[in-house]
């Protein structure tokens, strides 16, 4: 899809949006600053797989569209992240009435210019597939470009019931500016059906998901004719293979499958929302167009479940919010043993001979966050603030038999933040600060010395990754968010502009990481 | 819609069902028959035999001394394996007999037993390979440059050899990480060896071209010198202006005739258009060898010495020689596959060698000085690359080494 094909979208979404809320539906005379935010935040469904939720949504429409530039800059990154980037978005979100109808649509486009990555030939390598393929040639830059439609529908069928579906589409596409140059085109379509079941003092959820992901990685030689790039095929913990030539494929296919069951009820003065959800997926990877081989990499298969447990009291003069969310994931790393066989027409095949479990992940994922709302008269924010904390525990393994190598680690990660609204008349002006705070409790790091094991190892890479994640590291973050009321005639409510700086220092070290994002939206 | 909800237990409680864990790669024992050709027995076994494994998929290499009854005993991981030995037994005779064994792409799913027969090394003396520079060089501008390639021929013998009729070739397919078709019924090679692009021939009448024991003579691409010519490369590491043969690719029209170094006859080409003898710098499997009676010519007019490559509709016919021809040979490795398939068969090499830097690294192999007798160098020939060749060497044409090599 090229760039103007996107931006035609979008204008045509922001067109149907500006048309459909103006035609459809009647201003909401209460309208302040942070409807939008306020919106999302007391239907706790919204925070849940279940999109059926849209049908607890209060009985407004509203839309937000912006534009975002992000800049990124420094040494605290990984292995095959930028060192700077830049990324420019345009997105639109909207909640939309008709006919008793729930509708939610996002349509984004993200472009972004990445440069100091190595090792890379994905769009996002660091989604957790260990499976990742790579080539030698530093200093180049990549172009990412991607676009996000997602649209939700849900409709109260009867008093006892809602259903919903949501699908979510995505495409991107990344070229590294230097040969070889890996052009990869990932498509990802998500549909998710739900139910709900009402019940006189609670509800009962339930939702199907599945999920299909695949990314195309294709290799070429635009300018220069270098007759041996060499291309890594990494297996995880750094072990590869490489292989030179002039070109190279790579083929990613994933499927998912989840289910989630959601319930809602009251405690005491709070709402409750609890939901247990669990995923399994698959990701094959294969290697070559005509000739298919499996054994550079293996297949990523893994299983998550996930419980979160939202609490919501929303009284005249404040809005509370207690959210605990903790996972468990479990992924294997499946390797292939083929022999090259000459078939009838003596073209070489790939026979399995045996798949075998060679790298083992677990992570565990405990998080509390607590979010109050200071509010004037329902709808005005006087002042929020939140606190958070989240432990995370990570062991990886990797058969390599008989030896088995290992890396563990555990952090725990505590924030605050706090935000202060000014109102002058039809102007606001919000400064906030946040501070964040990872400590690494605990780490091992178990890898070989012996060099005919290492020797197709790249150990820098794994370490110098593994140090990312276990670095101590300070966050501080403000921000300041200014809005401007329009006149009601208008069809645009407010006018906003948000500005944020993050600078994550590494303790006891010179690395650092500054990151700046500038917004700029509209509220319909 | 009751439904809907218990599909959804249902999913959501076999999910925790389908996540079954596969199995960690098992081990097996595998033993290696170690087996003498006729005319020997185990009894002349040494105590000292030593049979490497290496596993293709991860090149980890697990050595394993044999017991006197032959079999050396591998607890391996499961994958795919290249079994190899090599050794010399002093006969009552006073000579020194070398055996080779080889067993090649071995894929250990159970436990297993095999027969590994050893080859009585041919090494009676005579030419040699000495050294090989096929890897080629990088231009300035980090074009890859091959034409500075070279061969360098050694008398290896105690007597006076002629070149006169010696050939010289690389075979298909033109790098060991491709699987050859040239295989019989039952996935052997084929008793003839496929030449790929040209073959050629010192010409004479049959003593014009003497050698003396411990003399060598050089086959360049083309004879000039690299490193100054304006045609060559300045990051070349050769000077083949003095070269005693050049290759001299006359049916292209394109190539470059160094008018101080003679030209090889070029017996037969699978492709006239290119400028140069193409010697693979992905590393080539090359004979040394001589065709009966030395007559080229009555070999390439018979229709029976051509074969197309089998499975292959490419009308392309290869000169095919009987490997009894071969005078000497070296299986030359591409590394940076995993993949690596020998060429050649075991009795003219079961081994390889290889350039580690890789293509266009200025880098040669050459065999180590086994043993040097006044001025003269013996060099190592066990029919086995891997134990008789040093490798990422810088080129050194004509020149011997001055010690003896391990």
């Amino acid at each position: 899809m090229t760039k103007l094909q996107i931006v035609l979208i979008l204008a045509l979404s922001f067109l149907t949006a500006q048309n459909g809320l103006a035609s459809n539906a009647t201003k909401d005379s209460t309208f302040s600053f942070n409807t939008f935010k306020l919106f999302q935040l007391k239907n706790q469904w919204l925070n849940s797989g279940n999109i059926a939720g849209l049908t607890f949504n209060a009985n407004q429409n509203i839309a937000e569209v912006f534009g975002e530039y992000k800049l990124a800059d420094g040494n605290f990154r990984r292995v095959r992240e930028a060192s700077h980037l830049e990324n420019y978005s345009l997105s639109a979100e909207s909640y939309l009435t008709i006919n008793n109808t729930y509708f939610y649509g996002k349509l984004s486009y993200q472009y972004s210019d990445e440069t100091g990555n190595l090792y890379n030939g994905l769009f996002n390598p660091y989604r957790g597939n260990p499976y990742l393929i790579g080539d030698s040639v530093p200093g180049a830059n990549f172009h990412k470009e991607g676009f996000n439609l997602s649209g939700g529908v849900a409709k109260k069928l009867t008093n006892q019931l809602s259903f919903g579906l949501l699908a979510d589409y995505h495409i991107g596409k990344s070229a590294k500016q230097k040969d070889p140059r890996p052009r990869t085109v990932v498509t990802d379509l998500l549909l998710q059906p739900s139910i709900i079941m009402h019940f006189p003092n609670s509800n009962l959820g339930f939702n199907l998901g599945y999920r299909n992901r695949k990314e195309d990685i294709e290799y070429k030689q635009v300018v220069t004719d270098d007759p041996d790039p060499t291309y890594f095929m990494f297996k995880g913990m750094g072990f590869y293979s490489s292989e030179t030539g002039q070109t190279k494929s790579r083929y990613f296919n994933q499927n998912s499958i989840s289910a989630g069951v959601q319930f809602d009820t009251k405690l005491f003065d709070f709402s409750s929302l609890t939901e247990i959800r669990g995923t399994y997926s698959k990701e094959q990877t294969e290697d070559g167009t005509n000739t298919i081989k499996k054994d550079d990499a293996g297949d990523w298969k893994t299983f998550q479940v996930e419980l979160n447990q939202q609490f919501t009291k929303h009284t005249e003069t404040s809005i509370q919010k207690i959210i605990f969310r903790t996972s468990f994931f479990d992924g294997d790393g499946i390797e292939y043993i083929q022999d090259a066989i000459l078939n009838d027409d003596n073209q070489t095949e790939y026979i399995t001979l045996s798949k075998n479990l060679k790298l083992n992940r677990k992570e565990f994922d405990a998080g509390v966050r607590f979010d109050y709302l200071k509010l004037d008269d329902h709808e005005q924010i006087k002042w929020e603030t939140t606190l958070q904390a989240r432990y995370k525990l990570k062991t990886e393994k990797y058969y390599y038999i008989p030896e088995i190598f290992n890396a563990n680690y555990s952090n725990l990660e505590l924030g605050v933040k706090f935000v202060k609204d000014f109102y002058f008349r039809k102007f606001c002006l919000v400064p906030g600060i946040g501070l964040d705070y990872r400590y690494n409790l605990d780490q091992e790091l178990n890898l070989s010395n012996d060099e005919t094991i290492t020797r197709r190892q790249n150990k820098q890479l794994y370490i110098h990754d593994f140090e990312y994640h276990t670095a101590d590291y300070l966050i501080v973050s403000p921000q300041v968010y200014c809005g401007y009321k329009l006149p009601k005639s208008e069809n645009i409510d407010e006018l906003f502009l948000k500005i944020r700086y993050e600078f994550r220092e590494v303790i006891d070290s010179n690395e650092n990481m500054g990151i700046l994002t500038a917004k700029l939206g509209f509220i319909f | 819609m009751r439904k809907f909800a218990l599909i959804s237990l249902c999913l959501l409680m076999s999910l925790f069902l389908i996540n079954c864990k596969d199995d960690v790669a098992p081990s097996y024992t595998i033993t290696i028959e170690v087996n003498y050709p006729d005319g020997f027995t185990v009894a002349d076994f040494p105590a000292d035999v030593l049979v490497t494994a290496t596993n293709t998929n991860n090149t980890r290499t697990t050595t394993v001394t044999a017991a006197s009854d032959g079999n050396a005993i591998f607890e391996l991981v499961e994958g795919n394996y290249n079994f190899t030995t090599s050794f010399a037994v002093n006969g009552n005779d006073g000579e020194e007999y070398i055996f080779n064994g080889i067993i090649s792409n071995y894929s250990l799913i159970s436990e297993s037993a095999l027969t590994m027969n050893l080859i009585l090394a041919n090494n009676s003396g005579g030419f040699i390979l000495k050294e090989i520079y096929y890897a080629g060089s990088r231009t300035p501008e980090n074009n890859g440059y091959y034409e500075d390639q070279f061969h360098e021929i050694y008398n290896n013998s105690g007597d006076t050899l002629y070149a006169d009729g010696l050939c010289i070739a690389s075979l298909d397919p033109n790098s060991s990480s491709k699987q050859t078709s040239w295989v019989d019924g039952n996935g052997e090679l084929l008793d003839r060896l496929p030449l790929i692009y040209q073959a050629w021939m010192v010409p004479g009448n049959g003593t014009d071209h003497p050698i003396l024991p411990g003399e060598s003579f050089i086959i360049a691409v083309d004879g000039i010198d690299h490193q100054t010519d304006e045609n060559g490369n300045p990051n070349s590491p050769v000077n083949l202006g003095n070269a005693d043969w050049e290759t001299y690719m006359e049916p292209s029209g394109k190539d470059l005739d160094a008018s101080s170094v003679p030209n090889l006859t070029l017996v037969y080409t699978t492709i006239t258009t290119i400028q140069d003898w193409l010697v693979p710098v992905y590393g080539p499997a090359e004979v040394l060898f001589r065709l009966p009676e030395n007559d080229w010519e009555s070999y390439v007019s018979d229709a029976n010495n051509f074969m197309t490559k089998p499975g292959s509709t490419s009308s392309t016919e290869y000169l095919m020689i009987d490997k009894e021809f071969v005078i000497d040979a070296v299986e030359c490795a591409r590394l940076d596959r995993d993949e690596r398939y020998q060429r050649l068969p075991v009795e003219l090499d079961a081994g390889y060698t290889a350039i580690e830097a890789g293509s266009y690294s200025s880098l040669s192999v050459r065999r180590k000085a086994k043993m040097i007798i006044g001025n003269r160098v013996i060099y190592k020939d066990t029919n086995n690359s891997t134990e008789d060749f040093l490798h990422d060497l810088t080129p050194t044409p004509g020149v011997n080494p001055t010690s003896v090599e391990e």
